[in-house]
């Protein structure tokens, strides 16, 4: 039987924000939740998907020649693509000589993954790093990164999962048994709320967190979102619940608006969002809230 | 882990004036060298019309005066008599001066801002250069005039040009680098490094006894008299080591005197005393051995300088300097004569005197000015293999931080059992001076120098003598230091076009295969390597040359007193050698992998393009054919980012390149080699190539460094690059460049911990050499201006990562504003 593979949006070398040292992460494609200030608009979906990068675009017009839909026009100025039309071929990708085209998104098996990480072996080893898998939400894709996790141990590599809690316990335990590191994320402690901003409440996400066995390290990572989730009261319970689990360490991830881009890359309508990135002071508030319990914070991963 | 802050030291140090007397400032107005080069500033530098010296430098003719009437006074005596002769005179005439605050005496010219020149060695460009782009140097009509006569004197006389009037005419046309395009022939100064080891246990006194004795045994032996082409020649050299050596030691007499005269004249207390103490010092050292390490700095900086205004005109120096002090700090520090901060001040003394040397010597880049980069070695392994790392590894490094003048560079050799600490001290260091710093790898240069044929302990004990060459102090070597410029990719043209020249239409190289019968890469190789053998037969034919001339008419008698074995021998170093080292300095070899890499995919691989057609598109400088070039640039896969389609065609590049340099041998019989020195001339040796398979068009520039990817090109990060990098055999080659970029906040990251094991896998993957260009705020601005240049500038921001030239402006300005944050 051929193997399942796994789509794959990016295998990111040199990555150093998603657990220690110096890492791979694999993110895998399609998530669950729609968060409103969704940072990797590519993960969502899961199929491949066309991405324009019109600073690349030399308007030589090989894309609309190759497109067998006439989805793409050019004229003197740019490149236009009709997303209703496109059904996703990527003729175009593969004449652009520019590359101001690129397709996200690749169905891999574990055996190529594996070829990627074990390139940077050595600098795992140097530097306590390791893999992380990470998303979207990998666990859309369980039994692939199950497989792919499994892998990575029988080298005793390191591993991360980089989760949003948003799936069934027995999925979400299968997978950890080929896990070190949960890098799990909270948006919010309020059921409600969360619901509002993610698309999902957060009560089948604390209720895993729960279930996490004790020797497996957990960091928590906040998306911090000025106005949403940063009231005493949520960084409160958020202290709390880290305490409660006995967390490692509590990552805020700062909010920021550099993703805007990608939407437009993607042919995505969208508002232009209202959230704001927090500022200086803001973040300096946060941390020494959460640091009373306890625990250790940084900004960042 | 915490980046230690060491203690503070005192704040009215008085090394903290001197730095910024002008004295010690650099002599060049431009020319930064590899930080400005790699940057891409260079061309923006030129196009300022920035002046190659700043404005109060002056020419000094003392030098050339001296040097010319000692000659002169020796004429009937044999080259190597008159030379030492000529040397002495030199040195007990000379005008010697002390500034201000100096602890350690030794100036190289009659005053500070000047530059000595060498009429012996080249007097037909520096006639030319001081009525031409160096007229500002030298205001005074009258010494003009004189510089002239002495030119006038070593018209016939000097080396530099002496081979044209040699060289057989089918060769003679290819010494001139614009005929061919291929390479620039360049005498460069040499460079040797005394053992001072040795001359701190015996003193220069040791050494004109052992001279002597040898003259006398060599007097006294009446079967080797018998024989007087064998007995002259070491008789001579043994006269002539001691006329020198006894004027070096002179030189320090006179300096105390010196000292002694300002101490009578002083007012202050604290200087007199200063004066006094200096004055004898000057009067034991060089001629007796050192018993303070304040004593042992002053010895090594009256051999180095009066070594290098001898004879080494160019860059380098070679020494293992924190291996040489220590034992003398070690015991100041035991017998409580000084402090930790006490010594780094007297180091801090030596760093200013490094920067106050001048000379005026041919620019070995057309363009890019006047440059002397002086190179120390720190760090490594002792001579047993174990870590060398010691308390003055660190002082030097703390002085060099603090100080924040150009000379002397740092090479740090590295190695597997290389401490914590030091790496610490490194992240400190190259966030403060990242331009003081270049890394060397022992588990490459020990395998490297062994597979030549040097015993293990020595090389072990191997320096960096300048940018990338390699020396093993102490012992008889006195190499060349550049040798000559090679544009590697012109090669790959003229097997291209057939050995025609795109430019003149003359037929320069020989006629190899038609590329049009090519099927593989394996075709196109072969015409490259006929190509370059032909040019290297040319270039080897000129180096070795020029190397029987120099060791004619520039015998060095001062360097061979003071390294091993050439007293014992009987033998000049120019004549007795331990090891031959003779080097070339090649570039552009990521333009040429990436051609043929360009080239498998898509004309032998995908067959997507006619050789024809891409042959069409090069000779007109891809004119009109925009499209097919953004398929070259953009389509195949690149060196850099760790993929075995190109690297593997790099591996086997580089390799076969070199074979056909090692093919040639010297006039010891030993090999010629490469040398990663190329360093930043990629940016003016790219300027007679035309377009290349690999997207590049007519004149522009090839890659930086030897190894380095081009600009824009290494997509997948650091660690990818590294990899490629690693895959090139270099132990079994020779010292690579490579550059590599990063920001300060990517450095700091995870309290630099990320940096250290980057560090230490760079040890572990055995590539011979880095450095980085540790860039800021100030890049990203730049790399909005200049998107080409920053192609793989990644901007890591929690939960996104994106190429900084792929984002909008407004979304770069945001980045920009947020680099000083650092998040994550």
């Amino acid at each position: 039987m051929e193997e399942e593979r796994g789509l794959v949006f990016l295998i990111q070398r040199y990555s150093v924000q998603d657990g220690p040292g110096l890492r791979t992460t694999i993110f895998m494609k399609g998530c669950p939740l729609r968060c409103q200030w969704c940072q990797n608009p590519e993960s969502l979906s899961l199929h491949p998907d066309l991405m324009t990068h019109d600073t690349k675009c030399m308007l030589l017009g090989k894309c609309a020649d190759a497109c067998p839909l006439g989805a793409i026009t050019i004229d003197r100025k740019s490149r236009k693509i009709d997303r209703a039309k496109c059904d996703l071929c990527f003729h175009c990708v593969d004449t652009c000589p520019t590359k101001a085209l690129s397709k996200v998104g690749e169905y891999m098996t574990v055996a190529e993954v594996m070829a990627e990480i074990e390139r940077d072996e050595l600098f795992y080893r140097r530097s306590g790093g390791g893999v992380t898998v990470s998303g979207g939400e990998p666990l859309l894709q369980w039994q692939f990164v199950h497989r792919l996790l499994e892998a990575c141990k029988q080298r005793h590599l390191h591993t991360a999962l980089d989760t949003c809690g948003y799936a069934q316990w027995p999925i979400l335990e299968k997978v950890l048994e080929h896990v070190d590191l949960v890098l799990y994320d909270i948006k919010h402690i309020d059921p409600e709320l969360h619901k509002k901003a993610t698309g999902k409440s957060n009560q089948r996400i604390l209720r895993n967190l729960h279930l996490i066995p004790p020797h497996k390290k957990v960091w928590l990572r906040l998306p911090l979102i000025p106005g949403f989730n940063d009231s005493r009261e949520n960084l409160t319970e958020l202290g709390k619940l880290g305490q409660e689990i006995g967390v490692e360490k509590v990552s805020i991830l700062p909010y920021h608006k550099l993703a805007e881009e990608k939407y437009r890359q993607l042919g995505m309508q969208r508002k232009m969002s209202p959230l704001k990135p927090p500022t200086k002071r803001q973040l300096q508030k946060v941390q020494p809230l959460i640091e009373s319990f306890g625990l250790q914070v940084t900004i960042g991963s | 882990m915490v980046i230690a802050e060491k203690p503070k030291l005192k704040e009215d140090r008085i090394t903290k004036e001197m730095r910024k007397d002008l004295a010690y400032q650099s002599k060049s107005g431009r020319g930064a060298g590899r930080i400005e080069a790699s940057e891409g500033k260079v061309e923006r530098v030129i196009e300022e019309g920035r002046m190659p010296y700043r404005p109060e430098i002056r020419l000094c003719i003392e030098r050339a005066r001296l040097i010319t009437e000692g000659y002169k006074q020796a004429e009937e005596d044999p080259i190597i008599l008159r030379r030492a002769k000529a040397l002495a005179h030199y040195l007990d005439n000379r005008t010697l001066y002390i500034l201000p605050h100096q602890r350690i005496v030794g100036n190289s010219a009659s005053e500070p801002c000047s530059l000595i020149t060498f009429p012996e060695k080249w007097s037909n460009w520096l006639e030319k250069a001081v009525d031409g782009e160096y007229q500002m140097l030298l205001p005074d009509e009258k010494d003009r005039q004189e510089l002239h006569e002495i030119h006038k004197y070593w018209r016939n006389r000097s080396v530099h040009g002496m081979e044209r009037r040699l060289l057989p005419e089918d060769v003679l046309e290819y010494w001139y680098y614009n005929n061919q395009g291929v390479f620039m022939w360049l005498h460069g100064g040499h460079v040797g490094t005394p053992n001072y080891e040795r001359m701190f246990k015996t003193g220069l006194r040791g050494v004109v006894e052992e001279a002597k004795a040898k003259l006398e045994e060599t007097s006294s032996d009446p079967e080797l008299y018998l024989h007087p082409g064998d007995y002259l020649n070491k008789k001579r050299f043994y006269e002539a080591v001691i006329i020198i050596t006894e004027a070096v030691i002179n030189q320090g007499k006179r300096f105390s005197q010196l000292c002694q005269q300002e101490a009578a004249a002083e007012k202050d207390e604290k200087r007199k005393a200063e004066l006094v103490e200096m004055a004898e010092i000057c009067e034991w050292v060089p001629e007796n051995p050192p018993r303070t390490l304040h004593e042992a700095l002053q010895s090594f900086w009256f051999i180095n300088l009066i070594a290098r205004v001898l004879d080494l005109q160019t860059s380098g120096n070679g020494e293992r300097i924190d291996q040489i002090f220590y034992p003398f700090y070690k015991k100041d520090k035991e017998e409580g004569r000084l402090t930790y901060e006490e010594a780094e001040e007297l180091v801090e003394h030596l760093v200013l005197m490094f920067n106050e040397e001048g000379a005026l010597i041919p620019p070995s880049q057309p363009k890019a000015g006047p440059l002397i980069t002086r190179v120390t070695t720190i760090g490594g392994v002792t001579r047993e293999g174990a870590d060398a790392t010691n308390e003055m590894t660190f002082m030097f490094m703390d002085a060099k931080n603090e100080m924040g003048l150009n000379q002397p560079a740092l090479a740090v050799r590295l190695h597997p059992q290389t401490p914590q600490a030091l790496y610490e001290k490194i992240l400190e260091s190259v966030l403060k001076q990242p331009g003081v710093y270049s890394f060397f790898n022992d588990s490459m240069m020990i395998p490297f120098l062994m597979n030549l044929g040097i015993p293990l302990e020595d090389a072990r004990d191997y320096t960096t003598d300048g940018c990338m060459r390699w020396i093993i102090p102490g012992k008889a070597m006195s190499q060349r230091a550049l040798g000559g410029r090679v544009a590697l990719p012109k090669c790959l043209e003229y097997a291209l076009y057939q050995g025609v020249d795109k430019f003149s239409g003359k037929q320069v190289g020989p006629r190899t295969s038609d590329p049009l019968t090519w099927t593989s890469v394996e075709d196109a190789m072969q015409g490259y390597e006929e190509q370059l053998r032909f040019f290297m037969h040319k270039l080897f034919t000129i180096y070795n040359l020029v190397d029987m001339l120099d060791g004619e008419w520039l015998p060095q008698p001062f360097l061979s007193a003071v390294v091993d074995d050439c007293i014992e021998q009987g033998k000049d170093v120019r004549e007795y050698k331990y090891y031959p080292n003779t080097i070339i300095q090649p570039v552009g070899q990521v333009t040429i992998i990436n051609s043929l890499a360009a080239m498998r995919k898509l004309v032998f691989d995908d067959k997507k393009v006619s050789m024809a057609e891409l042959l069409d598109a090069l000779r007109n400088n891809w004119e009109g054919k925009e499209d097919l070039r953004q398929m070259f640039l953009n389509e195949p896969p690149k060196w850099g980012n760790d993929d075995d389609y190109v690297d593997l065609i790099g591996r086997d590049f580089y390799t076969r390149t070199n074979r056909v340099v090692k093919s040639f041998k010297n006039i010891w019989g030993v090999s010629h080699n490469e040398d990663g020195t190329g360093a930043s001339t990629y940016f003016d040796y790219s300027g007679m190539t035309g377009a290349t398979p690999d997207g590049r068009k007519d004149l522009d520039l090839f890659n930086d460094g030897t190894v380095s990817p081009a600009v824009g090109t290494d997509l997948k990060g650091p660690l990818a690059t590294m990899k490629s990098v690693s895959k090139i055999d270099h132990a079994g080659t020779f010292t690579h460049l490579f550059n590599q970029k990063f920001t300060p906040a990517e450095v700091k990251r995870n309290d630099g911990a990320n940096f250290i094991a980057l560090l230490r896998t760079f040890v572990d993957l055995g590539i011979h050499h880095t450095q980085f260009n540790v860039s800021d705020r100030e890049t990203l601005l730049d790399a909005q201006k200049h998107p080409e240049k920053y192609g793989d500038l990644v901007v890591r921001v929690a939960g996104l990562a994106a190429y900084f030239v792929d984002l909008t402006k407004p979304v770069q300005d945001q980045i920009i504003a947020r680099t000083e944050l650092s998040f994550g």
